[in-house]
């Protein structure tokens, strides 16, 4: 194999896909998540919970399948005020983590964002564009330096082969 | 084998204790590890190494390096690859490689008998001779015979190529001196920097040359620059890799060639970099002469590379013929090397004490040039002419002729990067000035033609590259190097004696300076044109060597200065580079973009035939049983939706949830019709126009509760409609509290369609009351179907009952499965994409792609209806109104029935009147066998077609003209009964 | 391949956004209100100069955002429009 580095698909987690001004986005997910990111395409994770500031007023928040049904009770998307937009969105995304010492190298090939240290930082989260299509790139803390990349989930396939090829 | 007959005893940067065997041209021959394919056939003695593309001339090595005019190869096996340069390619063990352009070798070429009948071949030729009857007759011929490589054939199994993207704070391209001197500086200031050159190894011009750094070899300082660069984690340097293209806004494309094991990768780099810097060095150009392409004439360059680097003996009697200063060292290293250098033929009256020492004790014959070279397949000898008699003064004989024309920077990326060029006199090359991009020259790319003064410039274009992009400036460290001479007097080309002698300006295009007059003669004024019309320098080496001598022919026959001339612009690709390097990883499987829904395995599996449909989805076509054919199949399953039951999977439409307290108006300006009446829990077809009042897309619009909606498009306008949707609320509309998320891959859906959809949808499982009463066409309900969380629309592109049942993706193949269980005893049928074609076209609804071309507006397929609502504004009703305000006649759905019932007609087929060969009235847009019909039927647009309805209309197809009667667009069920059942 | 700045996500590659057409010209609020002749001019006749234009771009694989640009037609120089911060 010629880079030191793996690929694995994620499983389902529950996403929220919630639109609308960053202080109304904090009150309704004050009992859900404490921490919301402060600056444009980062996350900020807190517990099992990470939220993703990806837009203007577009936030994500991610959190374990099991908690799905639950959040949905607590956040209820369809009696959200008119101001907010909830959607549930998690079997939209196919989440792929990319790990290794060589995992730059790979979502390099992948995407033409600059994930230097200084443009693209631990915590660093954004849409970007990943083999011809819209994806969603995190770096994740730590010295292992992994990256999650997320595409619409009709892509997986298509994703999961350029993968292969690149690690074969 | 052959003994390397020409490898110098000691010296060079070869390893003569790792000999490495390859084959040219079928023989077998021996190199050194560190050799190219040049220097290694050099080394054997090897100097007729080509055939030239028009004339089939002998043709040798001329270069060292990237410029190579004379030797192009194609090489086999596993690294196969096309018309690469001799002189580019590393040797590596078990390397195969052929002439391009002869046949069935250089030393016997066929083709050869064109350097015979070369008067008949001239400028222009081919678009003189081959435009009659057509050039299309001709044209595979010349192809063959103009040659070039062949593509090589198959898969790349073994052969691996990869694009990748960096960024870097500056991007220095080449590591000669210059490129080593700035890189260096800029790293040290902490700038993230790229180096890339096209060598293994690092040095440019110093890998040559005999000048001293700090008092030692030039390789003492270039070790430690790459010591100290490596060392710095700010720092990616690159060899084999030649930048081959700048773009907009300093994006660089670089291809990596990895390494010389067989089968090594490709990799096509796109760096964006905030700063480049151009130290690519200069090019050593050469003189036009007679003869000036036998094998054995040489650029003088590259003999200090092969003598220095190779330790290859280029010859034993040598003439150097020179316009400039830089000749005479290449002079003194081959006397140096033992060779016997017979005399430098210098056109320049006075030569500079500097230049003679370097080449001390060498006979200089001054105000002479070389009038015509001897020999044919190696040269044997040259004639010297004194230029202030014009008369031929002597002949030497040499089996080794050196010439240099002078130095021209390399500006190429420069230019690439829309930067300026002035032609500078005492160079007499053009240098750069400026570019509207962040990229600058260093060193001799940007005229300074001295090692010291390289080092210097290499250093502050460096700091300045770092301090730009926002990093501290640091002092420059130099370390102390010779600063040479360098003067030159231009000589643009050497009359020859008498006609029939070829004096090349193009060696690799076979285009003569006779050509170039001719072409001059024809009326071709300016620069542009004449390379066009002569192929002049537009080969695969862009006339690096040799397209100066154009413009100075050029600018000479119209009494200009070559400053007044201008120059050409310089494309990319800088060196050839390989299709499937660009290509990168996305070949093979993944080199068209698809899309998956959770059943696509299953349909495949089923043994669907799967179509590319819209927006890059996999859909199935159809699903023949056994041996059906495509009719039959296709018959089976829309008898299956008439009659009983069938299943698609809708998942690939479109999506998008609207929230918020503006999402009526949005909707209300987005859509033709009004949406803001439409009550929760109900669905609308609604029609989407564009600002010029023609249909963008149509849909169904659900409203989930006061403030939410959900909008469906068709599968292929998603994107578009999402675009459409984004601009109205951020641009037009920014002050409207409304939200869009794309929802189309949160739900998948099936369609379960037909008279017995019902009882399918029963059998299933659910909570929601399917009783027609409470649960009416165009509405919608959520409720659990089978066991799933569901959101179930009554809607129906068949015209049959029908439900979309949509679930979340992660249930959507157990749902599928459950519905072939459950509708296994009503012979339920899965059904394609092409039954679903006739099904609609019974129904006549429409179909985006078909009807729906972009010409027409809702009145033309008679549902002027959506626009009969009192909305002041909605987007394209300006423009409808105004277009039906001038009255022309206008092109209107209708059905068609051919005459003869059992003939169709292709879609796309055009109406005309009568079916005569005259203006279209329209065309057919869709035509199938109708189920319903038990005959072909058609649907069209055609002028006035509405209040032509009973009339006949003609297709015309080729060798036929079908009649076929208008009719209402509706073949099924006019009044709605059955979808609304 | 141009980059372009986004407001919100900073310099991207040309690739992540889709051409929006010239933004020098905003839709009429009130289209019935124009003549003919104002409405087809608005329509049809977008000008297209050597030097900068105000052009729309959709950061459709970024953050989703319509932005103005003004990009040099002749030299690719992209500046944020002023009106647009």
């Amino acid at each position: 194999m010629r880079y030191d580095a793996s690929v694995a698909k994620q499983e389902l987690q529950a996403l929220f896909d919630i639109k609308g001004r960053a202080d109304e986005v904090r009150e309704y997910l004050a009992g859900v998540a404490r921490l919301l990111p402060g600056s444009p395409c980062t996350f900020a994770a807190d517990g099992s919970r990470t939220i993703y500031f990806l837009g203007r007023s577009h936030w994500l928040l991610r959190a374990p399948l099991e908690q799905e049904i639950g959040l949905l009770e607590e956040l209820r998307p369809d009696d959200a005020t008119e101001e907010l937009s909830v959607v549930l969105v998690s079997d939209s995304y196919a989440f792929f983590e990319i790990s290794g010492t060589d995992a730059p190298d790979i979502v390099s090939i992948a995407s033409p964002l600059d994930i230097g240290s200084r443009a693209f930082p631990e915590f660093g989260a954004t849409f970007t564009e990943a083999f011809g299509i819209k994806a969603l790139l995190a770096r994740k803390p730590g010295d292992r330096g992994a990256y999650e990349l997320a595409v619409d989930r009709s892509y997986e396939n298509m994703v999961a082969e350029y993968f292969r090829r690149i690690l074969r | 084998m052959m003994p390397n007959s020409y490898r110098l005893k000691d010296g060079g940067r070869i390893d003569r204790s790792k000999p490495l065997r390859f084959q040219f041209n079928g023989r077998e021959y021996r190199g050194c590890q560190g050799d190219t394919l040049a220097s290694a056939l050099l080394a054997n003695g090897i100097h007729l190494t080509a055939r030239s593309f028009k004339y089939h001339r002998p043709r040798g090595i001329i270069s060292a390096g990237c410029e190579e005019p004379g030797t192009f190869v194609e090489l086999l096996g596993p690294d196969s690859s096309g018309n690469r340069a001799a002189t580019m390619v590393p040797l590596a063990d078990g390397l195969k490689a052929k002439s391009v352009n002869c046949w069935p070798s250089p030393e016997f070429d066929l083709g050869g008998i064109n350097q015979f009948l070369a008067g008949l071949l001239p400028a222009g030729f081919y678009y003189k001779t081959f435009m009659w009857p057509s050039w299309r007759l001709y044209e595979p011929l010349i192809r063959r015979a103009a040659g070039l490589a062949e593509a090589p054939a198959g898969e790349f199994d073994g052969r691996e190529f990869e694009t990748r993207h960096a960024h870097a704070d500056v991007l220095v391209v080449g590591a000669g001196p210059a490129g080593l001197s700035a890189a260096l500086h800029a790293a040290r200031a902490g700038a993230r920097v790229m180096l890339v050159d096209e060598n293994a190894e690092a040095g440019g011009s110093l890998l040559d040359g005999r000048e001293r750094i700090d008092g030692a070899a030039p390789g003492e300082w270039v070790r430690s620059a790459i010591d100290e660069l490596a060392g710095m984690n700010n720092v990616r340097r690159l060899g084999n890799s030649t930048a081959w293209g700048i773009r907009e806004h300093n994006l660089a494309l670089i291809l990596e060639r990895g390494g010389e094991k067989p089968g090594a990768m490709l990799r096509n780099w796109r760096v964006r970099a905030a700063r480049i810097v151009v130290a690519t060095g200069a090019i050593e150009r050469t003189l036009v002469f007679a003869n000036n392409d036998r094998p054995g004439v040489m650029l003088a360059s590259a003999a200090l590379a092969y003598v220095n680097r190779f330790a290859v003996a280029l010859g034993r009697k040598a003439v150097v013929f020179t316009n400039n200063d830089s000749a005479y060292a290449s002079a003194g290293c081959l006397k140096n090397a033992g060779i016997d250098v017979r005399a430098i033929v210098d056109c320049r009256r006075n030569v500079p004490e500097a230049a003679k020492l370097r080449a001390d004790g060498v006979r200089i014959l001054r105000g002479c040039v070389v009038s015509e070279a001897h020999g044919r397949k190696r040269v044997s000898g040259v004639t010297v002419r004194s230029r202030s008699t014009g008369e031929d003064c002597e002949s030497i004989e040499c089996d080794l002729l050196l010439h240099s024309g002078g130095w021209n920077p390399a500006v190429h990326l420069f230019s690439q990067s829309r930067g300026d060029l002035r032609f500078d006199d005492a160079l007499a090359a053009y240098v750069p000035v400026a570019s509207s991009h962040p990229v600058a020259c260093a060193g001799a790319a940007g005229g300074r033609m001295t090692l010291a003064g390289s080092l210097a410039d290499g250093a502050r274009v460096g700091i300045e590259a770092a301090v730009a992009a926002g990093f501290p400036r640091i002092p420059a460290a130099l370390p102390c190097a010779s600063e040479d001479s360098y003067s030159i007097e231009a000589l643009w080309n050497v009359e020859p004696r008498g006609a029939g002698r070829k004096c090349f300006v193009d060696i690799l295009n076979d285009v003569t300076d006779g050509d170039i007059r001719l072409a001059l003669r024809e009326g071709y004024r300016n620069v542009e044109q004449v390379k066009r019309y002569t192929t002049g320098g537009m080969g695969l080496d862009q006339g690096k060597t040799g397209n100066i001598n154009i413009l100075g022919i050029i600018a000479a026959a119209q009494g200009l200065a070559l400053s007044e001339l201008g120059t050409t612009t310089f494309r990319s690709p800088y060196a050839p580079v390989e299709f499937g390097a660009i290509g990168g990883t996305r070949s093979g499987p993944v080199f068209l973009p698809y899309r998956h829904t959770p059943v696509t395995a299953w349909n495949i599996a089923r043994g669907a035939v799967i179509y590319e449909a819209g927006a890059r989805w996999r859909r199935p076509g159809y699903f023949p049983i056994g041996a059906e054919t495509l009719d039959e199949a296709v018959e089976r399953e829309c008898k299956a939706v008439r009659n009983g039951v069938g299943v698609y999977d809708g998942s690939p439409l479109g999506k998008f949830e609207l929230n918020g307290r503006d999402a009526s108006k949005l909707l209300e300006l987005a859509y033709a019709n009004s949406i803001e009446s439409l009550k929760p829990g109900r669905g609308r077809y609604g029609i989407m126009l564009s600002d010029d009042g023609l249909i963008l897309d149509d849909g169904v619009v659900f409203r989930l509760s006061k403030s939410r909606y959900l909008a469906t498009t068709s599968t292929a306008n998603a994107d578009l409609v999402h675009r459409h949707l984004e601009f109205i609320r951020q641009v037009e509309r920014p002050e409207w509290d409304v939200k869009i998320t794309e929802v189309t891959s949160q739900w998948c859906n099936a369609t379960i369609c037909g008279p017995q959809a019902r009882e399918i949808v029963e059998g299933l499982g659910t909570d929601i009351d399917l009783d027609p009463e409470s649960f009416p066409f165009m509405t919608w309900r959520q409720g659990r179907v089978a066991e799933f969380s569901s959101r179930v629309f009554r809607v129906s592109f068949t015209g049959e009952l029908s439900f979309e049942i949509n679930v979340a993706p992660r249930d959507f193949a157990a749902l599928w499965d459950r519905i072939m269980d459950v509708g296994a005893p009503y012979g339920i049928a899965p059904v394609g994409s092409e039954s679903n074609h006739v099904l609609r076209t019974e129904k006549g609804f429409l179909s985006l792609g078909h009807e729906v071309d972009g010409t027409v507006d809702p009145y033309d397929l008679g549902m002027g209806w959506i626009m009969s609502g009192n909305k002041l504004d909605s987007i394209g009703r300006r423009s409808v109104e105004l277009r039906r305000q001038g009255g022309a006649p206008r092109r209107e759905l209708v059905g068609l029935l051919p005459l003869d019932p059992n003939m169709a007609i292709p879609e796309g087929s055009p109406l005309t009147p009568e079916g005569r060969k005259t203006r279209t009235e329209g065309f057919v847009s869709a035509c199938v066998k109708s189920v319903v019909k038990e005959r072909w039927i058609a649907l069209g647009l055609l002028e006035r077609g509405r209040a032509r309805i009973g009339q006949t209309a003609h297709a015309r197809v080729k060798g036929a003209i079908i009649p076929a009667k208008v009719v209402a667009p509706c073949f099924y069920d006019p009044e709605g009964s059955k979808l609304r059942s | 391949m141009l980059e372009i700045c986004c407001p919100f996500c900073g310099r991207r590659n040309e690739s992540e956004f889709s051409y929006g057409g010239p933004a020098a010209m905003r839709r009429p609020e009130r289209p019935e209100d124009l003549s003919a002749e104002d409405w087809v001019e608005y329509l049809t006749v977008p000008s297209n100069p050597l030097g900068p234009v105000l052009e729309h771009w959709w950061h459709a694989r970024g953050c989703g955002a319509w932005i103005t640009v003004r990009r040099d037609t002749g030299t690719h120089e992209i500046k944020p429009d002023s009106d647009d911060a």
